[in-house]
């Protein structure tokens, strides 16, 4: 039902899907600095860093929008999240800190050396703390926990720890999947195109895994991934479109393949909507229990509304400004 | 340290950190634009030259302001669930709004930094004005938020639970244009002084003298311009107080009995435990007329506080004297400079007149600092004044002092970092001879 608060929620998911597949891929970028190897090595890193470097921050603004409209509209579930999930979020803060800063750092260090590999470390490493424990965070709200104060360590069991490896391996492929396209360099394609099949068909085990994980670990979890009518449905499309965009890339068809990868993406957030629906915090915190006052909704989706109307053009021409300019 | 001493420490840490770059990132667009602008109309590559020099600067600026307000939009509910919970809806709209300033912000600053050679020059200079004017919305917008917490409006409490929130009477509260004024004009003074200073060290040094002057004399008179309207805002905001927020206007004065022709106290030491404060430098009636603007009127005391309703008193007193103090240093330096101007000399020769901006530049960022101190400190106890005390509002996880540690640490080494980088990148780069110019 289009309730006010069930369209903000729905903007929510959104916006985190756009920022999963925007600034979940600048992340992405910041593991495959990590793992740039091979004579192209510093090839590999600097087109990294010029491919990032224009659009990362407006990228990482989806996230403060997010928390902002969480705040604003279900400030009962902010509260409780940052209470019971105090320190996931707080990890998940230093690295969203070490990146950023690491990244313009490394940027402006003219001076190779010493600094500079750190600056690269602290870059690579808040690449991987942010978004696995992004996922760490996602996956503890959606397990039922006894009572709240359980929430304090369930991020520590193994469904969590397994959505956090999910959303980490998503940035990856993701970003390798994008990378290739944005240069011209065939061997540097080829570099990518490797990392993005081994990233995708990693992808492609844990999605299926998930459900053997759910079916051991969150028995209620397993029931609402298996049961409903679009629940196999959706499993079996996401998987055909796994393999699709495998397919793709292994036929050298780059851009199809980018096409099916954010496919996947959305449908694989878009199932963990439906077993989400209509809780906040599984077992604890609905939708509309954590609603702010009607008013306050109304005008929160008037601004977003007007807003867009500046901010997507300006967000399109951003990207179409610096579209390719490494071919 | 207790638990709540903690939790205020983490707080006031993280934005005492960010504060320096938010002001930045208001401020710094305004001269680079200005550059620019200078450049598009005088084809002088030297403009064009400091409008990417400092650009540089803003790139590295912006990341780290960018960063450590997103720590903060997290550690409101972190560390204050309870004040969220009560005060997120009431005051969601600024914060919206700002979301927004702030998405614009990063959009056109990379369209700025990275487009120089995609995108038209109208174009380019049009993304600068964006970044300076988004810049500040978002400024404004934040500080409406913090206002609301100062004289909180638009909603009211039934039964333990809010109601009839007016997002609108809650943004525009009492306070907003008092403190978002003040605030904005603040940056622009600071982020022109930091920047003249800046120049004026190395004019001083002779290095690249025709750079260094133009950059000085941009940055110099965008801190003159806003100077005079600083006595205004000041103004605006020291009545406002006084009119709103007795217990806050008492402390920055340390002042005790409620009285008519109240004394002005300068320096001095409070004492809260026999009400009275020391080695002051009283000037009679001021304190009367800075309040009210009459030098007969009655102020209230802060024996008319109850005493477990006060701030504390020296912190509050100490900052308000370092917040007038840099003022009053900032506005001689800027009377001294028009003076010069007026005899139609040079001002980028004046050696005095250089090296007292070189003195002025940090001196920006401490009164913003000590003014902060003023505003947060003086409604101590309260985190929304006369609805919530911090003590209430404050997290029950255990173990604060782990994560206050962490953040110590890694915004210690993020500041060092960035000086290290402003000196060697920045600041070392535009050092060269002519022929780099």
């Amino acid at each position: 039902m289009l309730t006010p608060e069930n369209l903000v929620a729905l903007i929510m998911v959104v916006a985190l899907i756009v920022y999963v597949l925007t600034g979940g891929a600048d992340f992405g970028g910041g593991v495959w600095d990590l793992f740039a190897s091979g004579k192209r090595g510093e090839k590999q890193r600097t087109l990294i860093a010029t491919v990032l470097a224009p659009i990362w921050e407006a990228n990482h603004i989806w996230l403060i929008l997010l928390i902002v409209l969480m705040f604003v509209c279900f400030p009962s579930a902010y509260s409780t999240i940052l209470t019971f999930l105090h320190f996931p979020t707080t990890i998940m803060l230093f690295g969203i800190v070490l990146r950023g800063s690491a990244f313009v750092f490394r940027k402006y260090d003219e001076k190779s050396g010493g600094l500079k590999r750190l600056w690269s470390l602290m870059f690579a490493i808040g690449s991987i703390v942010t978004p696995f424990f992004l996922g760490v965070i996602l996956g503890a709200i959606t397990v039922e926990q006894k009572t709240l104060e359980a929430l304090f360590l369930s991020w520590l069991q193994p469904f969590p720890i397994f959505t956090g490896l999910l959303t980490l391996v998503i940035c990856a492929y993701l970003a390798a999947v994008y990378l290739i396209i944005e240069t011209g360099d065939v061997e540097l394609q080829l570099d990518f195109r490797k990392r993005a099949l081994i990233s995708g068909t990693i992808l492609l085990c844990l999605t299926l895994l998930g459900t053997l994980v759910a079916y051991y670990e969150e028995r209620n979890l397993f029931f609402e991934l298996t049961e409903g009518p679009y629940a196999i449905p959706l499993q079996v499309i996401t998987t055909v479109v796994a393999l699709s965009a495998l397919g793709c890339l292994y036929k050298y068809e780059y851009r199809l393949a980018r096409f099916f990868a954010v496919i996947q993406i959305v449908l694989i957030m878009f199932g963990w909507l439906i077993t989400q629906y209509p809780d906040l915090i599984t077992g604890h915190l609905t939708i509309a229990m954590a609603a702010a006052p009607a008013n306050v909704l109304v005008t929160t989706i008037t601004i977003l509304a007007a807003g867009s109307l500046l901010l997507g053009p300006a967000l399109i021409y951003l990207f179409l400004v610096f579209r390719g300019r490494n071919r | 340290m207790d638990h709540l001493l903690i939790a205020r420490s983490q707080m006031a840490f993280s934005l005492g950190f960010h504060i320096i770059f938010a002001v930045i990132g208001m401020g710094m667009p305004v001269i680079m634009v200005v550059a620019e602008a200078f450049y598009l109309k005088t084809k002088q590559p030297i403009y064009l030259e400091l409008a990417q020099r400092w650009s540089k600067g803003v790139a590295i600026m912006f990341a780290v302001g960018a960063v450590s307000g997103t720590v903060l939009s997290f550690e409101l509910g972190l560390l204050w669930p309870e004040f969220m919970a009560l005060a997120g809806p009431i005051i969601g709209m600024p914060f919206s709004l700002e979301g927004f300033a702030f998405f614009l912000e990063a959009i056109f600053l990379g369209i700025y930094l990275y487009g120089w050679k995609y995108v038209p020059p109208k174009i380019h200079l049009f993304s600068g004005v964006m970044v300076a004017v988004s810049g500040a919305f978002s400024g404004i917008f934040v500080v409406c938020a913090n206002a609301w917490m100062n004289t909180p409006a638009g909603f009211e409490i039934i039964d333990g639970k809010i109601a009839n929130v007016d997002p609108f009477k809650a943004m525009f509260n009492p306070s907003w244009f008092a403190q978002t004024f003040h605030m904005t004009v603040a940056a622009y003074i600071t982020i022109g002084f930091a920047v003249a200073g800046l120049h004026a060290f190395l004019l001083l040094k002779n290095r690249n003298r025709e750079f260094h002057k133009k950059a000085f004399l941009i940055a110099f008179y965008t801190a003159a311009v806003f100077t005079p309207l600083q006595f205004v805002a000041g103004d605006i905001a020291a009545k406002h107080v006084a009119d709103t927020q007795p217990a806050k206007f008492a402390a920055m004065e340390g002042h005790w009995e409620t009285e008519t022709h109240a004394a002005f106290n300068l320096l001095g030491f409070p004492d809260e435990e026999d009400e009275v404060t020391r080695y002051a430098i009283r000037i009679p009636s001021v304190l009367s007329f800075l309040a009210q603007g009459d030098f007969a009127a009655s102020v209230t005391g802060l024996k008319d506080i109850k005493k477990e309703h006060r701030p504390p008193v020296a912190v509050v007193h100490w900052a308000f004297q370092i917040m007038i103090a840099s003022a009053m240093f900032m506005s001689l330096v800027t009377v001294i400079g028009i003076y010069w101007r007026i005899r139609k000399r040079d001002l980028s020769t004046n050696r005095l007149l250089l090296w007292l901006s070189v003195a002025c530049s940090p001196i920006g960022f401490v009164a913003i600092e000590a003014g902060w101190v003023v505003t947060e400190v003086g409604r101590q106890p309260f985190i929304i004044q006369g609805f919530m005390l911090t003590k209430d509002a404050v997290t029950n996880v255990p173990y604060l002092s782990v994560t206050f540690t962490m953040f110590m640490l890694i915004y210690a080494v993020l500041f060092l970092a960035v000086i290290y980088l402003m000196r060697h990148q920045v600041f070392l780069s535009m050092g060269g001879d002519d022929a780099d110019a």
